[in-house]
């Protein structure tokens, strides 16, 4: 009977509120280093962005993991429906040739799994400041077209020590820091390797200690990031979500 | 002469998870006033549903109770320290009362309250307060969002008195005004151009037209059906619109009113010419009436029946047997 009062064709289709997630991904030359235990060492060593290594035959690298771990993210938000609508994926590598945007925000319906390949040094500083500045273009857009979005995320991975430019890395902490202060920013840093630098990696997260990534398993991780966007994306407004840092402990512990 | 109507429905989430609806509608008449009040309980909140009750029934008597009063203060901080400390203070007691923390209870408020000649509109927090006047639906106050989607000012935030918005104005050509909460806005907000979907009007006409014993049912059906498919939030609304008149319902409308009412396009030739002999037969079926009868009254050569059957299908007239006659005058 209230269809003759209000009809479906009557209403605004507001677009759905964007959670954006960056992923700063270390893509140095080390994260080609093989996982212990799945190839073969040979007698060969070569030094490698700062440490000296084994050349190794077959085997899953650092990389790969990372690789099929972005992967499992997609595949988990873009397997809920709110959290496919809703889910903005920017991805900023460092490597070679400094600082790289892999893959812009966008809905990840137009965007498609960056490939990612290691080699070079690691300018953590300029890949996050180059994600800041991404973050930030995007939520001028969002003001711009009338679309609200949740605090965005940003993921900073590494295996090593940041490289860069000293003054970029200070000026990305202020930053990052300075954000994550004033609630308008959720980090988690992460370090996948036991040479990571958990020093600097605490440095832009003042709110949480940086995690350690145990065993290579990205596949956990970025899956359990995929459900905390599919749970953010279907909460209801006003409503405190059970946000990553509030569960984040049953991750922590993998 | 005021009218207030409206409803609060449970969105998805919340009927999902179990939890009851934390949007809440409230209502205040009294010495020629007239006051309706929304209140979204904050998701975060504890006891969301019984902060939003409360401080929507305070606010809609405190307003009906002290309305010259806070008109006639040019002091508006004054008057938004008052209402806020009103409010703070139902809450508290509420809060001792059902033994949990004064946050527990916090939920944004959005009111209206009018009365002959002035009108007082309150908005804290989200959700969106629009007015209609000559014809034309505006926004008087948007959603005020923090910076992200789930963030937003309650009743109980410390910086309230700082965030509350408080309006007041004549009421001289005003035909009503809507307050939405923010699953409701979803529907009827265009959050890009910042401007109300033009349905509104029809509701808000409706809403002064029928009485509330259907018009509720009506748009509580509307609401849940359509409204909350948008979003997974609660959905509320509240109307105050300007009371028509029972004897004639579209005596003190406006020309583009009573052209929309009868179905008479506006650019259509012969509209105005149209629009009179409507409102003549309108008129004349104050008493019952045969077709021929009006017919012969108003020298129609080839029959009226498609002009009564737009009428019929609108709800101004019914009719019975042979005999057509307006409909408030046949309830009678």
């Amino acid at each position: 009977m209230g269809q003759n009062l209000i009809r479906v064709q009557d209403l605004e289709d507001n677009p759905t509120a964007r959670v954006p997630v960056c992923l700063c991904l270390d893509v140095s030359g080390s994260m080609n280093i093989i996982i212990p235990g799945t190839g073969r060492a040979t007698n060969e060593q070569r030094v490698i962005d700062g440490q000296r290594v084994y050349i190794a035959e077959g085997g899953v690298s650092r990389l790969d993991e990372m690789q099929k771990g972005i992967e499992s993210f997609y595949e988990t938000v873009r397997s809920d429906p709110q959290a496919h609508d809703a889910a903005e994926i920017c991805v900023v590598t460092f490597g070679a040739g400094g600082a790289h945007i892999a893959c812009d925000f966008a809905g990840v319906d137009r965007q498609t799994v960056p490939r990612l390949s290691a080699d070079g040094e690691t300018p953590m500083g300029e890949a996050v400041n180059l994600a800041l500045d991404c973050l930030e273009q995007r939520k001028k857009e969002f003001k711009e077209a009338g679309v609200d979005y949740f605090q965005p995320w940003l993921v900073l991975m590494t295996d090593g020590v940041p490289n860069g430019n000293q003054q970029a890395l200070e000026q990305a902490i202020t930053r990052t820091r300075n954000l994550a202060n004033a609630n308008r920013l959720t980090v988690f840093p992460m370090a996948v390797s036991e040479e990571a630098d958990l020093a600097t990696l605490s440095r832009f997260s003042p709110k949480r200690p940086p995690a350690k990534l145990k065993n290579m398993n990205f596949k956990d991780f970025f899956e359990w990031l995929g459900k905390s966007v599919q749970q953010l994306s279907n909460s209801v407004p006003g409503e405190k979500p059970t946000l990553p840092h509030d569960n984040v402990d049953t991750w922590w512990e993998i | 002469m005021w009218k207030t109507t409206g409803c609060a429905v449970i969105g998805r989430g919340h009927e999902k998870e179990g939890l009851p609806c934390q949007d809440q509608v409230a209502f205040a008449a009294g010495g020629g006033i007239a006051a309706a009040v929304l209140a979204d309980g904050a998701g975060s909140a504890k006891m969301a549903e019984e902060g939003a009750i409360c401080a929507a029934k305070i606010a809609a008597n405190y307003l009906v109770a002290h309305f010259h009063e806070i008109l006639a203060d040019d002091d508006a901080t004054a008057v938004k320290e008052q209402l806020l400390a009103t409010l703070k203070h139902a809450l508290q007691e509420r809060a001792e009362e059902l033994d949990c923390a004064l946050r527990d209870l916090a939920s944004t408020l959005l009111a209206v309250a009018a009365d002959d000649e002035q009108l007082l509109i309150v908005h804290l927090g989200d959700g969106v307060i629009g007015y209609l006047k000559e014809g034309e639906l505006r926004v008087v106050s948007a959603p005020d969002n923090g910076e992200f989607a789930n963030v937003t000012t309650f009743v109980t935030s410390p910086d309230a008195l700082v965030k509350l918005r408080i309006y007041r104005g004549g009421v001289e050509n005003v035909e009503g005004i809507v307050l939405m909460s923010d699953g409701t806005e979803q529907s009827f907000y265009q959050k890009q151009q910042r401007r109300l979907m033009p349905r509104l009007v029809h509701v808000m006409r409706e809403a002064a037209l029928v009485d509330n014993r259907v018009f509720v049912p009506q748009l509580v059906d509307a609401m849940t059906t359509v409204v909350t498919a948008r979003t997974q939030d609660d959905c509320s609304i509240a109307l105050l619109v300007r009371a028509i008149d029972e004897e004639n319902p579209l005596a003190g409308k406006d020309d583009a009113a009573r052209m929309e009412a009868f179905g008479i396009v506006a650019d259509a030739p012969c509209a105005r010419r149209r629009l009179r002999l409507c409102d003549e037969i309108y008129g004349y079926l104050a008493k019952p009436r045969t077709e021929r009868a009006i017919c012969r009254r108003f020298h129609i050569r080839f029959g009226a029946k498609k002009k009564l059957a737009r009428l019929l299908a609108k709800g101004y007239i019914v009719k019975n047997g042979d005999i057509y006659q307006r409909a408030c005058a046949a309830r009678e």
